[in-house]
C-alpha cells in the first residue's frame, strides 16, 4: 500500500544529556575557553588594541596629525638614526608613526565593530523572518542574498563609495551591507531546524502567537551561532576596511587609518620600510587575534567538541 | 446492488491511492533531471535580473551625471545638452526598460572617458583577470590539498603546527600586505623577480609568480583547513571501516573512498569563495599593475565613467553567478545523494 508508516524520530539529541555532565564536571563554556591558552592570549592582545585605541587621545606621545619637517622618515628609536622621542619613528612630513597607528586603530575598530552588529541586527530579523515564512518572505530573502552574493564586495563597494562619496557613514553602510547575508543565512537554518522541535510545536498549540514564539523560544537558539559568525564577520570587515583604505577609499588623510598608512608607506618601502610595517602588522595582528577567538567560540560553543 | 457498495468503494480508494502515488513519483521524478535544471536556471536568471536592477538603483541615486560627464568648466547649455544626448533627461522608468534591453543585449553604450564601447573594454581585460584567478585556484588547491591530506593522515606534531600557522596566516594577513611583502622580499632585497606584471601572461614567467602565489594564499588556507578536517572525519566512517577489512590497499582507501566527501565540499566552499577570489584580485591587480578588470574597475570608478562601471561590474556578477550554477551542477555529479532519481 501507498502508506507506510512513519518510524518515530528520536528528536531528544544529546542536548540535555551532555550539559547535565558539562555542569557537573565544571566543564561549561567559559570553563573550557580558560583552558586555552591561545584564546586567552589573543584576547589580551585584543585587550591591549582595543585600550590602545580607545585611549589613543590620552596616550599617544604626539597629535597625529603634527608635521616637524625637521624629522622626516626616521627609524624607530632601536635603530641608527632613531629618538626616542619618536618610538617608532615617523613618516614623510614628520609625523609621529606610534600615534599615527593608534590613532589609526580608531576608525578601523569603530567601523568593524559597528558594521558586524548593525549586519547581526538585519541578518537576524532577516533570517527570522525568512525562517518564518519561508514561502513567500523567505524565497525573496534568499533571492536578494543570491543577488547580493553574485557582487564581488570590493567591487559593490567601490561602485557606492564613488557614489556617496567616501565619507565615515557610506563606508559603514557598505561595510555592514557586505555581513547580513551571512547572518540571514545562519539563522534561516537555525528556523527552519528548530521550528520542527517538540517545544516550539508545543508552544505553538498552547496558542502562541508566531511572534511570541519567534521571541521566546528560536531566537534564543539562534544566539550561539550568531555569536560565532559575529566574532568571524568581525575579522572580514576589518580586512574589508582595510583593503577599501588602501585603495583610497576609506578615512581620507590626513587623518590616519591603517590601510591608507600602509598605502602610503608603500611608496617608502626602500629607504624605510617600518612606515609600512607597523599599520600592516596592526591589520594582521588584530584580524588574527579576531579569528583565533572566533575559532575558539566555534569549538567551545559547540558541547561536542568542548 | 446497493449493498455492495462497500467493496468498490474501498477499490475505488485504493485506485485513487494509487493514483495519487504515481502521481507523486512523477513529480519527484521530474524534479530530478529537467525541472531541476530548469529551476536553476530561472534562479540564474533571476540573480542576473536582481543584479541589473541593484546596479541601476545604485547609479540613479547618485543623482544626475550629466555635469560630471560634461566637465568642471561646461556651461548650462552644455550640460543640459549632454543630459538630452544620454537620455538622463526621460522618465526613470523609460530609462530603467531601455537599460535592461541594451544589457540584454550586452551594449552599455561608451565609455565617457575612453570613446570606446564599455563591453569591449571589459572583454579585452576579462581574460588576463580570469586567468589570474584560475591560476590562483590551481596553484592554492594544488598546494593545500596535499598538505591538508598528509596533516590529516599522520599526526607528527611539528607539520601540523607549520599547516596551522599556514592557515592562520592564510586567513590573517591582508592580501595586499603579503603582496607588498613578497614585493619587498624577492624584488627589493633579493632581486629575484620583478615587481610588476604589467604584460599579465605575456610577460616572462618569473613575473607572474607572485601575483599568482599572493591571490593564491586565501584558497590555499581554506583548501588546507577544509580537507585536514574532512579526511580526518571521513576515515572514521564505517564505509573507510569496510574497505579496509576488505583488504583495499590504504592508498586506495584515501583516494577512492575517503577524499570523495572532501572533494564535494570543497567544491561547495569553491563557488562560494569565487566572489571573495574576485575581490582579491582587483587588489592584486592593482598591486601588480596586471592588466585585468581590476585597474580597469577602479579607474572608470575614480573617473565616474558610469557605462565602463556598469559593464565591469555586471560582467563580475554574471561570471559569479555562472561559476556558481557550474558548481551546483557539479555538485550533484560529485554527490550521489543529491541525485534524486526517485529510489
Amino acid at each position: 500500500m501507498a502508506i507506510t508508516p512513519v518510524p518515530p524520530v528520536d528528536m531528544s539529541g544529546e542536548g540535555p544529556d551532555d550539559d547535565a555532565v558539562a555542569r557537573a564536571s565544571g566543564r561549561t563554556a567559559i570553563g573550557a575557553f580558560v583552558r586555552r591558552p591561545a584564546a586567552l592570549l589573543a584576547l589580551a592582545v585584543l585587550a591591549i588594541i582595543i585600550l590602545g585605541a580607545v585611549l589613543a587621545p590620552w596616550l599617544a606621545p604626539h597629535d597625529p596629525n603634527t608635521q616637524s619637517p625637521a624629522d622626516q622618515l626616521q627609524g624607530p628609536f632601536w635603530t641608527e638614526g632613531g629618538s626616542t622621542e619618536f618610538l617608532l619613528g615617523t613618516d614623510e612630513l614628520g609625523r609621529d608613526l606610534l600615534s599615527r597607528v593608534m590613532f589609526g586603530a580608531r576608525p578601523a575598530l569603530a567601523l568593524a565593530f559597528m558594521a558586524a552588529t548593525i549586519s547581526a541586527v538585519v541578518g537576524i530579523v532577516a533570517g527570522l523572518v525568512a525562517g518564518m515564512f519561508p514561502r513567500r518572505v523567505g524565497a525573496a530573502v534568499m533571492w536578494v542574498c543570491d543577488v547580493q552574493m553574485a557582487f564581488p564586495f570590493v567591487v559593490l563597494a567601490l561602485v557606492v563609495l564613488t557614489i556617496r562619496g567616501s565619507s565615515f557613514g557610506s563606508l559603514l553602510f557598505v561595510l555592514a551591507a557586505f555581513g547580513w547575508v551571512q547572518f540571514a543565512r545562519v539563522v534561516r537554518a537555525e528556523v527552519m531546524r528548530v521550528k520542527q522541535m517538540d517545544y516550539v510545536l508545543a508552544a505553538r498549540s498552547a496558542g502562541g502567537t508566531t511572534f511570541s514564539v519567534v521571541v521566546r523560544h528560536v531566537l534564543p537558539n539562534v544566539i550561539t551561532p550568531v555569536l560565532v559568525v559575529w566574532t568571524f564577520n568581525l575579522a572580514s570587515v576589518l580586512l574589508l576596511e582595510s583593503a577599501l583604505s588602501f585603495l583610497g577609499l576609506g578615512i581620507q588623510p590626513p587623518d590616519s587609518d591603517w590601510g591608507q598608512m600602509f598605502a602610503t608607506g608603500r611608496a617608502y618601502l626602500l629607504q624605510h620600510f617600518w612606515y609600512a610595517l607597523f599599520p600592516g602588522l596592526g591589520i594582521t595582528l588584530t584580524v588574527l587575534c579576531v579569528n583565533v577567538l572566533g575559532r575558539t567560540a566555534r569549538d567551545v560553543l559547540n558541547p561536542r567538541l568542548r | 446492488m446497493t449493498t455492495q457498495t462497500a467493496p468498490p468503494d474501498q477499490r475505488e480508494t485504493a485506485a485513487k491511492l494509487e493514483r495519487a502515488e504515481k502521481r507523486m513519483r512523477k513529480r519527484t521524478d521530474v524534479s530530478s533531471n529537467w525541472a531541476l535544471l530548469g529551476r536553476a536556471l530561472l534562479r540564474l536568471a533571476l540573480v542576473v535580473f536582481g543584479v541589473l536592477t541593484l546596479l541601476f538603483i545604485l547609479l540613479q541615486s547618485s543623482g544626475d551625471p550629466s555635469a560630471a560627464i560634461a566637465g568642471d568648466d561646461s556651461t548650462v547649455e552644455e550640460i543640459e545638452r549632454i543630459r538630452t544626448e544620454y537620455g538622463f533627461d526621460r522618465p526613470v522608468l523609460v530609462q530603467y526598460a531601455d537599460y535592461v534591453w541594451s544589457a540584454l543585449q550586452l551594449d552599455f553604450g561608451q565609455s565617457f572617458q575612453l570613446d570606446l564601447p564599455a563591453m569591449d573594454l571589459v572583454l579585452e581585460r576579462l581574460p588576463s583577470t580570469l586567468g589570474l584567478i584560475l591560476a590562483a585556484y590551481v596553484v592554492g588547491i594544488g598546494i593545500g590539498m596535499p598538505l591538508g591530506l598528509l596533516s590529516g593522515l599522520t599526526d607528527n606534531k611539528a607539520f601540523e603546527w607549520v599547516c596551522n600557522m599556514i592557515v592562520l596566516a592564510g586567513q590573517a594577513i591582508p592580501v595586499f600586505v603579503y603582496g607588498v611583502l613578497l614585493v619587498w622580499l624577492f624584488s627589493a632585497q633579493m632581486r629575484w623577480l620583478p615587481a610588476l606584471a604589467p604584460d599579465g601572461f605575456e610577460a616572462p614567467p618569473l613575473a607572474l609568480i607572485m601575483p599568482i602565489m599572493t591571490l593564491a594564499t586565501g584558497p590555499m588556507a581554506w583548501t588546507l583547513e577544509l580537507t585536514r578536517s574532512g579526511i580526518r572525519e571521513s576515515m572514521q566512517e564505517d564505509y573507510i571501516r569496510t574497505a579496509e577489512s576488505k583488504g583495499v590497499a590504504p592508498w586506495r582507501v584515501v583516494t577512492r573512498h575517503a577524499v570523495r566527501p572532501v572533494l564535494t565540499s570543497l567544491v561547495t566552499i569553491l563557488g562560494v569563495d569565487l566572489a571573495g577570489l574576485l575581490s582579491g584580485g582587483v587588489l592584486v591587480e592593482v598591486i601588480f599593475a596586471w592588466p585585468g578588470m581590476g585597474p580597469l574597475l577602479v579607474g572608470a570608478v575614480n573617473n565616474r565613467d558610469y557605462n565602463l562601471v556598469m559593464a565591469a561590474t555586471l560582467t563580475f556578477a554574471v561570471i559569479v553567478v555562472l561559476i556558481n550554477f557550474a558548481m551546483d551542477l557539479l555538485y550533484r555529479r560529485l554527490d550521489p545523494r543529491t541525485r534524486k532519481n526517485g529510489g
